[in-house]
Protein backbone atom coordinates (compact mmCIF):
# COMPACT_ATOMS: atom_id res chain seq x y z
CA UNK A 1 0.00 0.00 0.00
CA UNK A 2 2.53 2.53 -1.06
CA UNK A 3 0.47 4.65 -3.34
CA UNK A 4 -0.71 7.89 -1.84
CA UNK A 5 -2.59 10.72 -3.41
CA UNK A 6 -1.06 14.15 -3.35
CA UNK A 7 -1.48 16.13 -0.20
CA UNK A 8 -3.85 19.06 -0.43
CA UNK A 9 -2.18 22.23 -1.45
CA UNK A 10 -3.09 25.09 0.81
CA UNK A 11 -3.93 28.19 -1.19
CA UNK A 12 -2.00 31.17 0.00
CA UNK A 13 -4.23 34.20 -0.04
CA UNK A 14 -1.49 36.38 1.35
CA UNK A 15 0.72 35.46 -1.58
CA UNK A 16 -2.05 36.14 -4.09
CA UNK A 17 -2.76 39.50 -2.50
CA UNK A 18 0.89 40.42 -2.65
CA UNK A 19 1.10 39.56 -6.30
CA UNK A 20 1.37 42.64 -8.48
CA UNK A 21 1.05 43.49 -12.13
CA UNK A 22 -0.77 41.50 -14.74
CA UNK A 23 -0.48 38.23 -12.82
CA UNK A 24 -1.99 39.90 -9.77
CA UNK A 25 -4.91 41.26 -11.77
CA UNK A 26 -5.50 37.83 -13.25
CA UNK A 27 -5.59 36.31 -9.78
CA UNK A 28 -8.11 38.88 -8.58
CA UNK A 29 -10.31 38.36 -11.66
CA UNK A 30 -10.09 34.61 -11.19
CA UNK A 31 -11.05 34.90 -7.54
CA UNK A 32 -14.05 37.13 -8.16
CA UNK A 33 -15.27 35.10 -11.12
CA UNK A 34 -15.08 32.04 -8.86
CA UNK A 35 -17.08 33.82 -6.12
CA UNK A 36 -19.60 35.07 -8.68
CA UNK A 37 -20.04 31.60 -10.19
CA UNK A 38 -20.57 29.98 -6.78
CA UNK A 39 -23.00 32.75 -5.74
CA UNK A 40 -25.01 32.23 -8.91
CA UNK A 41 -25.04 28.47 -8.41
CA UNK A 42 -26.10 28.78 -4.75
CA UNK A 43 -28.83 31.27 -5.64
CA UNK A 44 -30.20 28.85 -8.26
CA UNK A 45 -30.05 25.91 -5.86
CA UNK A 46 -31.64 28.01 -3.10
CA UNK A 47 -34.54 28.98 -5.38
CA UNK A 48 -34.97 25.35 -6.40
CA UNK A 49 -35.01 24.16 -2.78
CA UNK A 50 -37.51 26.82 -1.74
CA UNK A 51 -39.79 26.41 -4.76
CA UNK A 52 -39.86 22.64 -4.36
CA UNK A 53 -40.53 23.15 -0.65
CA UNK A 54 -37.52 21.10 0.40
CA UNK A 55 -36.65 24.13 2.49
CA UNK A 56 -39.71 25.68 4.10
CA UNK A 57 -39.88 29.42 4.33
CA UNK A 58 -42.74 31.36 5.77
CA UNK A 59 -43.59 34.24 3.37
CA UNK A 60 -45.77 35.88 6.03
CA UNK A 61 -42.78 35.97 8.37
CA UNK A 62 -40.61 37.58 5.71
CA UNK A 63 -43.25 40.26 5.06
CA UNK A 64 -43.62 40.82 8.81
CA UNK A 65 -39.86 41.17 9.21
CA UNK A 66 -39.77 43.70 6.37
CA UNK A 67 -42.59 45.59 8.11
CA UNK A 68 -40.71 45.63 11.39
CA UNK A 69 -37.60 46.85 9.61
CA UNK A 70 -39.60 49.72 8.12
CA UNK A 71 -41.20 50.54 11.48
CA UNK A 72 -37.82 50.67 13.17
CA UNK A 73 -36.74 53.43 10.81
CA UNK A 74 -39.51 55.66 12.13
CA UNK A 75 -39.73 54.59 15.78
CA UNK A 76 -37.79 55.92 18.77
CA UNK A 77 -35.04 53.65 20.16
CA UNK A 78 -36.31 51.57 23.05
CA UNK A 79 -35.42 52.61 26.58
CA UNK A 80 -37.28 50.79 29.35
CA UNK A 81 -37.00 49.26 32.78
CA UNK A 82 -37.02 45.47 33.06
CA UNK A 83 -39.86 44.05 35.09
CA UNK A 84 -41.31 40.59 35.69
CA UNK A 85 -37.92 38.97 36.25
CA UNK A 86 -37.98 35.21 36.44
CA UNK A 87 -35.18 32.86 37.44
CA UNK A 88 -33.99 30.55 34.65
CA UNK A 89 -31.02 28.44 35.79
CA UNK A 90 -27.80 29.13 37.70
CA UNK A 91 -27.01 32.84 37.53
CA UNK A 92 -29.37 33.37 34.60
CA UNK A 93 -32.54 35.45 34.85
CA UNK A 94 -35.09 36.27 32.20
CA UNK A 95 -37.14 39.39 31.55
CA UNK A 96 -39.45 40.32 28.66
CA UNK A 97 -38.33 43.22 26.48
CA UNK A 98 -41.77 44.45 25.55
CA UNK A 99 -41.14 45.39 21.95
CA UNK A 100 -40.29 43.38 18.84
CA UNK A 101 -36.64 44.12 18.02
CA UNK A 102 -33.90 42.30 16.18
CA UNK A 103 -32.47 39.96 18.76
CA UNK A 104 -29.33 37.82 18.72
CA UNK A 105 -31.53 35.03 17.44
CA UNK A 106 -32.37 36.92 14.27
CA UNK A 107 -29.27 39.03 13.73
CA UNK A 108 -27.25 41.09 16.15
CA UNK A 109 -29.13 42.74 18.97
CA UNK A 110 -28.65 46.46 19.51
CA UNK A 111 -30.03 46.24 23.01
CA UNK A 112 -27.77 47.13 25.92
CA UNK A 113 -28.53 46.20 29.50
CA UNK A 114 -27.77 48.64 32.30
CA UNK A 115 -27.50 47.93 36.02
CA UNK A 116 -28.19 51.10 38.01
CA UNK A 117 -27.34 53.07 34.88
CA UNK A 118 -24.04 51.27 34.21
CA UNK A 119 -23.81 49.10 31.15
CA UNK A 120 -23.20 45.42 31.88
CA UNK A 121 -20.04 44.15 30.20
CA UNK A 122 -20.86 41.12 28.04
CA UNK A 123 -23.72 41.40 25.50
CA UNK A 124 -24.43 38.51 23.04
CA UNK A 125 -23.19 35.92 25.57
CA UNK A 126 -24.05 32.25 25.21
CA UNK A 127 -26.90 31.08 27.44
CA UNK A 128 -24.81 28.49 29.26
CA UNK A 129 -22.08 31.05 30.03
CA UNK A 130 -24.69 33.35 31.54
CA UNK A 131 -25.93 30.59 33.80
CA UNK A 132 -22.52 29.14 34.74
CA UNK A 133 -20.27 32.23 34.85
CA UNK A 134 -22.75 35.10 35.09
CA UNK A 135 -20.87 38.29 36.05
CA UNK A 136 -22.96 40.60 33.87
CA UNK A 137 -23.22 38.39 30.81
CA UNK A 138 -26.46 38.76 28.88
CA UNK A 139 -28.23 37.79 25.70
CA UNK A 140 -31.17 39.29 23.86
CA UNK A 141 -33.03 36.32 22.40
CA UNK A 142 -36.44 36.63 20.78
CA UNK A 143 -38.61 38.86 22.95
CA UNK A 144 -36.64 38.44 26.18
CA UNK A 145 -33.34 39.30 27.78
CA UNK A 146 -31.42 36.51 29.55
CA UNK A 147 -28.99 38.06 31.95
CA UNK A 148 -26.96 37.87 35.13
CA UNK A 149 -26.21 40.65 37.60
CA UNK A 150 -22.66 42.00 37.77
CA UNK A 151 -21.93 40.15 41.04
CA UNK A 152 -24.29 37.20 40.47
CA UNK A 153 -26.70 38.37 43.14
CA UNK A 154 -30.44 37.90 42.65
CA UNK A 155 -31.49 40.84 40.43
CA UNK A 156 -35.05 40.67 41.71
CA UNK A 157 -33.89 41.23 45.29
CA UNK A 158 -30.56 43.09 45.16
CA UNK A 159 -32.27 46.48 45.03
CA UNK A 160 -30.73 47.52 41.73
CA UNK A 161 -32.56 48.88 38.74
CA UNK A 162 -32.20 47.05 35.42
CA UNK A 163 -32.94 48.94 32.24
CA UNK A 164 -32.48 48.25 28.54
CA UNK A 165 -31.52 50.78 25.92
CA UNK A 166 -31.43 50.36 22.17
CA UNK A 167 -28.29 51.82 20.67
CA UNK B 1 7.01 17.66 13.64
CA UNK B 2 8.08 14.28 14.93
CA UNK B 3 9.88 12.17 12.32
CA UNK B 4 8.76 8.87 13.90
CA UNK B 5 5.52 7.99 15.68
CA UNK B 6 5.75 7.06 19.35
CA UNK B 7 7.08 3.52 19.72
CA UNK B 8 5.04 2.71 22.83
CA UNK B 9 1.80 3.58 21.10
CA UNK B 10 2.97 1.96 17.86
CA UNK B 11 2.59 -1.37 19.63
CA UNK B 12 -1.15 -0.73 19.72
CA UNK B 13 -1.36 -0.94 15.94
CA UNK B 14 -2.38 -4.19 14.26
CA UNK B 15 -3.06 -5.31 10.73
CA UNK B 16 -6.61 -4.19 9.81
CA UNK B 17 -7.16 -7.48 7.95
CA UNK B 18 -5.41 -10.11 10.09
CA UNK B 19 -5.52 -8.31 13.47
CA UNK B 20 -1.94 -9.36 14.18
CA UNK B 21 0.61 -7.02 15.77
CA UNK B 22 2.72 -5.24 13.23
CA UNK B 23 6.47 -5.17 13.22
CA UNK B 24 8.38 -2.12 12.12
CA UNK B 25 10.97 -2.25 9.38
CA UNK B 26 12.38 1.07 8.29
CA UNK B 27 9.55 3.24 7.11
CA UNK B 28 7.06 0.37 7.01
CA UNK B 29 4.87 -1.64 9.32
CA UNK B 30 4.67 -5.27 8.29
CA UNK B 31 2.02 -7.86 9.03
CA UNK B 32 3.61 -11.17 10.18
CA UNK B 33 0.88 -13.30 8.57
CA UNK B 34 -0.55 -11.77 5.44
CA UNK B 35 1.14 -9.95 2.60
CA UNK B 36 0.23 -6.61 4.14
CA UNK B 37 2.55 -3.72 4.73
CA UNK B 38 1.81 -0.16 5.63
CA UNK B 39 4.04 2.84 5.05
CA UNK B 40 4.93 5.44 7.65
CA UNK B 41 4.99 8.78 5.88
CA UNK B 42 6.03 11.95 7.68
CA UNK B 43 5.77 10.08 10.97
CA UNK B 44 2.19 8.89 10.29
CA UNK B 45 1.33 5.21 9.77
CA UNK B 46 -0.97 4.95 6.73
CA UNK B 47 -3.61 2.26 6.46
CA UNK B 48 -5.48 3.72 3.48
CA UNK B 49 -4.38 4.59 -0.02
CA UNK B 50 -6.28 7.87 -0.31
CA UNK B 51 -8.70 10.10 1.55
CA UNK B 52 -11.57 8.53 -0.38
CA UNK B 53 -14.84 10.46 0.23
CA UNK B 54 -13.49 12.97 2.77
CA UNK B 55 -11.45 15.27 0.54
CA UNK B 56 -13.21 18.33 1.94
CA UNK B 57 -11.85 17.53 5.40
CA UNK B 58 -8.35 17.08 4.01
CA UNK B 59 -8.75 20.54 2.54
CA UNK B 60 -10.26 22.38 5.50
CA UNK B 61 -8.08 21.00 8.29
CA UNK B 62 -4.89 21.72 6.42
CA UNK B 63 -5.96 25.35 6.09
CA UNK B 64 -7.44 25.71 9.56
CA UNK B 65 -4.82 23.66 11.38
CA UNK B 66 -5.08 25.56 14.62
CA UNK B 67 -8.40 27.44 14.44
CA UNK B 68 -10.14 25.18 16.95
CA UNK B 69 -7.22 24.16 19.16
CA UNK B 70 -7.37 25.60 22.66
CA UNK B 71 -3.65 26.45 23.00
CA UNK B 72 -3.84 28.53 19.83
CA UNK B 73 -7.23 30.05 20.63
CA UNK B 74 -6.07 30.73 24.19
CA UNK B 75 -9.43 29.70 25.56
CA UNK B 76 -11.00 26.40 26.65
CA UNK B 77 -13.67 26.02 24.00
CA UNK B 78 -12.58 22.54 22.85
CA UNK B 79 -12.16 21.37 26.43
CA UNK B 80 -15.62 22.67 27.31
CA UNK B 81 -17.11 21.02 24.22
CA UNK B 82 -15.41 17.72 25.05
CA UNK B 83 -16.78 17.83 28.59
CA UNK B 84 -20.31 18.66 27.45
CA UNK B 85 -20.48 16.19 24.58
CA UNK B 86 -18.90 13.23 26.40
CA UNK B 87 -19.32 13.97 30.10
CA UNK B 88 -15.65 12.96 30.47
CA UNK B 89 -13.45 14.62 33.06
CA UNK B 90 -9.65 14.61 33.47
CA UNK B 91 -9.85 11.96 36.19
CA UNK B 92 -11.76 9.64 33.81
CA UNK B 93 -8.94 9.70 31.29
CA UNK B 94 -5.72 10.00 33.29
CA UNK B 95 -3.43 7.13 32.26
CA UNK B 96 -6.11 5.63 30.00
CA UNK B 97 -5.66 4.54 26.39
CA UNK B 98 -8.12 6.50 24.27
CA UNK B 99 -9.11 6.25 20.61
CA UNK B 100 -10.12 9.53 18.99
CA UNK B 101 -12.04 8.28 15.96
CA UNK B 102 -11.89 11.16 13.48
CA UNK B 103 -9.11 13.24 14.96
CA UNK B 104 -9.33 16.11 12.45
CA UNK B 105 -6.68 18.67 13.33
CA UNK B 106 -6.51 17.22 16.84
CA UNK B 107 -8.60 19.61 18.93
CA UNK B 108 -10.02 16.95 21.27
CA UNK B 109 -6.90 14.76 21.31
CA UNK B 110 -4.93 17.76 22.49
CA UNK B 111 -7.32 18.17 25.44
CA UNK B 112 -7.30 14.46 26.30
CA UNK B 113 -3.49 14.33 26.14
CA UNK B 114 -3.39 17.39 28.38
CA UNK B 115 -5.63 15.51 30.81
CA UNK B 116 -3.09 12.68 30.98
CA UNK B 117 -4.53 10.17 28.51
CA UNK B 118 -2.53 8.21 25.93
CA UNK B 119 -4.33 9.00 22.71
CA UNK B 120 -4.42 7.29 19.36
CA UNK B 121 -6.12 9.49 16.78
CA UNK B 122 -7.22 8.16 13.42
CA UNK B 123 -8.71 9.93 10.44
CA UNK B 124 -9.45 8.88 6.89
CA UNK B 125 -8.57 12.32 5.59
CA UNK B 126 -5.24 14.08 5.23
CA UNK B 127 -6.26 16.05 8.31
CA UNK B 128 -3.77 13.67 9.93
CA UNK B 129 -1.03 15.91 8.53
CA UNK B 130 -2.42 18.83 10.54
CA UNK B 131 -2.93 16.66 13.63
CA UNK B 132 0.65 15.39 13.41
CA UNK B 133 1.93 18.92 13.07
CA UNK B 134 -0.08 20.00 16.11
CA UNK B 135 0.44 16.95 18.33
CA UNK B 136 3.39 15.02 16.90
CA UNK B 137 5.68 16.42 19.57
CA UNK B 138 3.65 14.80 22.36
CA UNK B 139 4.95 11.48 23.67
CA UNK B 140 1.43 10.35 24.48
CA UNK B 141 -0.22 10.88 21.10
CA UNK B 142 -0.08 8.72 17.99
CA UNK B 143 -1.75 9.83 14.76
CA UNK B 144 -2.64 7.32 12.04
CA UNK B 145 -4.50 7.57 8.75
CA UNK B 146 -7.13 4.86 8.74
CA UNK B 147 -10.76 4.10 7.96
CA UNK B 148 -13.12 3.55 10.89
CA UNK B 149 -14.60 0.60 9.00
CA UNK B 150 -11.18 -1.14 8.95
CA UNK B 151 -9.37 0.00 12.06
CA UNK B 152 -5.77 -1.08 12.60
CA UNK B 153 -6.16 -2.40 16.14
CA UNK B 154 -6.87 -5.63 17.95
CA UNK B 155 -10.32 -5.91 19.53
CA UNK B 156 -10.69 -4.63 23.11
CA UNK B 157 -7.66 -2.38 22.85
CA UNK B 158 -8.98 0.89 24.26
CA UNK B 159 -10.24 2.07 27.64
CA UNK B 160 -12.25 4.85 26.03
CA UNK B 161 -13.41 5.58 22.49
CA UNK B 162 -14.44 9.11 21.61
CA UNK B 163 -15.90 10.26 18.30
CA UNK B 164 -17.28 13.77 18.21
CA UNK B 165 -18.86 15.11 15.04
CA UNK B 166 -17.46 12.42 12.79
CA UNK B 167 -19.69 9.39 12.29
CA UNK B 168 -22.45 11.35 10.49
CA UNK B 169 -19.89 12.03 7.73
CA UNK B 170 -19.55 8.32 6.94
CA UNK B 171 -21.78 6.51 4.42
CA UNK B 172 -23.74 4.82 7.25
CA UNK B 173 -23.58 6.39 10.70
CA UNK B 174 -25.00 3.39 12.54
CA UNK B 175 -22.79 0.85 10.79
CA UNK B 176 -19.64 2.86 11.43
CA UNK B 177 -20.60 3.32 15.08
CA UNK B 178 -21.01 -0.45 15.38
CA UNK B 179 -17.57 -0.90 13.83
CA UNK B 180 -16.05 1.09 16.70
CA UNK B 181 -17.53 -0.80 19.62
CA UNK B 182 -15.43 -4.03 19.46
CA UNK B 183 -12.28 -1.99 20.02
CA UNK B 184 -13.24 -0.85 23.52
CA UNK B 185 -12.38 -3.21 26.37
CA UNK B 186 -15.04 -4.61 28.69
CA UNK B 187 -15.83 -1.91 31.24
CA UNK B 188 -14.63 0.76 28.81
CA UNK B 189 -16.55 3.83 27.66
CA UNK B 190 -17.81 4.79 24.22
CA UNK B 191 -18.88 8.43 23.77
CA UNK B 192 -20.06 10.01 20.54
CA UNK B 193 -21.86 13.06 19.24
CA UNK B 194 -23.64 13.17 15.89
CA UNK B 195 -25.67 15.84 14.12
CA UNK B 196 -29.20 16.19 15.52
CA UNK B 197 -32.47 16.48 13.62
CA UNK B 198 -32.74 20.23 14.26
CA UNK B 199 -33.77 23.01 11.86
CA UNK B 200 -30.35 24.22 10.69
CA UNK B 201 -29.08 20.66 10.25
CA UNK B 202 -32.24 19.61 8.38
CA UNK B 203 -31.88 22.59 6.04
CA UNK B 204 -28.23 21.81 5.45
CA UNK B 205 -29.08 18.22 4.58
CA UNK B 206 -31.12 19.56 1.64
CA UNK B 207 -28.17 21.60 0.41
CA UNK B 208 -25.51 18.91 0.72
CA UNK B 209 -26.18 17.07 -2.59
CA UNK B 210 -25.57 20.39 -4.37
CA UNK B 211 -22.91 22.12 -2.30
CA UNK B 212 -20.72 19.04 -1.87
CA UNK B 213 -20.25 19.05 -5.66
CA UNK B 214 -18.68 22.49 -5.70
CA UNK B 215 -14.89 22.17 -5.92
CA UNK B 216 -13.49 22.66 -2.42
CA UNK B 217 -11.23 25.53 -3.37
CA UNK B 218 -14.07 27.46 -5.05
CA UNK B 219 -16.52 26.93 -2.22
CA UNK B 220 -13.89 27.87 0.35
CA UNK B 221 -13.11 31.10 -1.51
CA UNK B 222 -16.82 31.85 -1.48
CA UNK B 223 -17.08 31.20 2.28
CA UNK B 224 -14.08 33.48 2.85
CA UNK B 225 -15.92 36.22 1.00
CA UNK B 226 -19.48 35.70 2.19
CA UNK B 227 -19.12 34.89 5.91
CA UNK B 228 -17.20 38.08 6.80
CA UNK B 229 -19.61 40.12 4.65
CA UNK B 230 -22.62 38.61 6.45
CA UNK B 231 -20.89 39.17 9.79
CA UNK B 232 -20.49 42.87 9.05
CA UNK B 233 -24.21 43.26 8.30
CA UNK B 234 -25.96 40.87 10.69
CA UNK B 235 -29.20 42.86 10.74
CA UNK B 236 -29.45 43.44 7.03
CA UNK B 237 -32.79 42.09 5.83
CA UNK B 238 -31.25 40.31 2.83
CA UNK B 239 -28.55 38.66 4.97
CA UNK B 240 -31.19 37.53 7.45
CA UNK B 241 -33.29 36.17 4.60
CA UNK B 242 -30.30 34.27 3.23
CA UNK B 243 -29.62 32.88 6.68
CA UNK B 244 -33.14 31.45 6.84
CA UNK B 245 -32.55 29.48 3.67
CA UNK B 246 -28.80 28.94 4.00
CA UNK B 247 -27.87 28.81 7.70
CA UNK B 248 -24.25 29.88 7.83
CA UNK B 249 -22.13 29.78 10.94
CA UNK B 250 -22.22 32.58 13.47
CA UNK B 251 -20.91 30.98 16.64
CA UNK B 252 -19.34 34.07 18.16
CA UNK B 253 -16.01 32.26 18.38
CA UNK B 254 -14.14 34.26 15.81
CA UNK B 255 -14.39 34.90 12.10
CA UNK B 256 -11.94 32.15 11.12
CA UNK B 257 -14.05 29.64 13.01
CA UNK B 258 -17.22 30.85 11.30
CA UNK B 259 -15.61 30.52 7.86
CA UNK B 260 -14.34 27.04 8.73
CA UNK B 261 -17.66 25.97 10.21
CA UNK B 262 -19.66 27.19 7.21
CA UNK B 263 -17.38 25.34 4.81
CA UNK B 264 -17.45 22.29 7.09
CA UNK B 265 -21.25 22.34 7.21
CA UNK B 266 -21.87 22.29 3.47
CA UNK B 267 -18.89 20.60 1.83
CA UNK B 268 -18.91 16.98 3.08
CA UNK B 269 -20.28 14.22 0.89
CA UNK B 270 -22.22 12.63 3.74
CA UNK B 271 -24.24 14.56 6.32
CA UNK B 272 -26.40 12.30 8.47
CA UNK B 273 -28.84 13.68 11.03
CA UNK B 274 -30.19 11.62 13.89
CA UNK B 275 -32.56 11.68 16.83
CA UNK B 276 -31.46 11.00 20.42
CA UNK B 277 -33.68 7.91 20.50
CA UNK B 278 -32.03 6.58 17.36
CA UNK B 279 -28.53 7.09 18.80
CA UNK B 280 -29.47 5.51 22.14
CA UNK B 281 -30.87 2.57 20.14
CA UNK B 282 -27.49 2.00 18.44
CA UNK B 283 -25.80 1.84 21.83
CA UNK B 284 -28.32 -0.65 23.18
CA UNK B 285 -28.18 -2.77 20.02
CA UNK B 286 -24.40 -2.89 20.39
CA UNK B 287 -24.86 -4.32 23.91
CA UNK B 288 -23.67 -1.21 25.73
CA UNK B 289 -25.09 -0.41 29.16
CA UNK B 290 -25.48 2.73 31.26
CA UNK B 291 -26.47 4.51 28.05
CA UNK B 292 -27.18 8.16 28.68
CA UNK B 293 -26.90 11.66 27.32
CA UNK B 294 -24.09 13.27 29.30
CA UNK B 295 -24.91 16.92 28.72
CA UNK B 296 -26.88 19.59 26.93
CA UNK B 297 -26.32 18.23 23.40
CA UNK B 298 -29.19 15.85 22.89
CA UNK B 299 -27.51 13.58 20.34
CA UNK B 300 -24.42 13.21 22.49
CA UNK B 301 -24.49 9.68 23.90
CA UNK B 302 -22.29 7.64 26.14
CA UNK B 303 -22.31 4.00 27.20
CA UNK B 304 -20.21 1.30 28.84
CA UNK B 305 -19.28 -2.07 27.37
CA UNK B 306 -20.26 -4.64 30.02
Amino acid sequence: MNHHGPLVRVPSRAASERAVGFGGILLVVKRFSSIFTVSLYLAAVGCFLVLTRRIRVNPAKLVREAGYALLRVFSQPLSAELNALTHEVGHCWKAPVGRRLISDRDGQSRLRLLEDGRELPHPHSAHDLISTLGAGRYLHWGDAVFFSSSDNTDPSANGRRYTVREI
Amino acid sequence: MSPEPRSALLNVLACPACKESLSGRGEKLICPIGPHEFPILRGIPRFVQSDNYVGSFSFEWNIHKTTQLDPFRTDDWSEDTLRKKTGLKPEDLRGKLVLDAGIGAGRFSEVMARWGARVVGVDLSYAVEAAQENLGHLETVLVAQADIAHLPFKPETFDVIVSIGVLHHTPDTRKYFQALVPYVRHGGIVAIWVYPVEPDFVTRTQWIPFTSRIPDRMFYEWCRWFVPLAGRHPNNLLIRGIRTVFPFSRQGLGLENDILDTFDGYSPRFHGIHTPEEVAGWFKDAGLVDVHNPGPWNTAMRGVRP
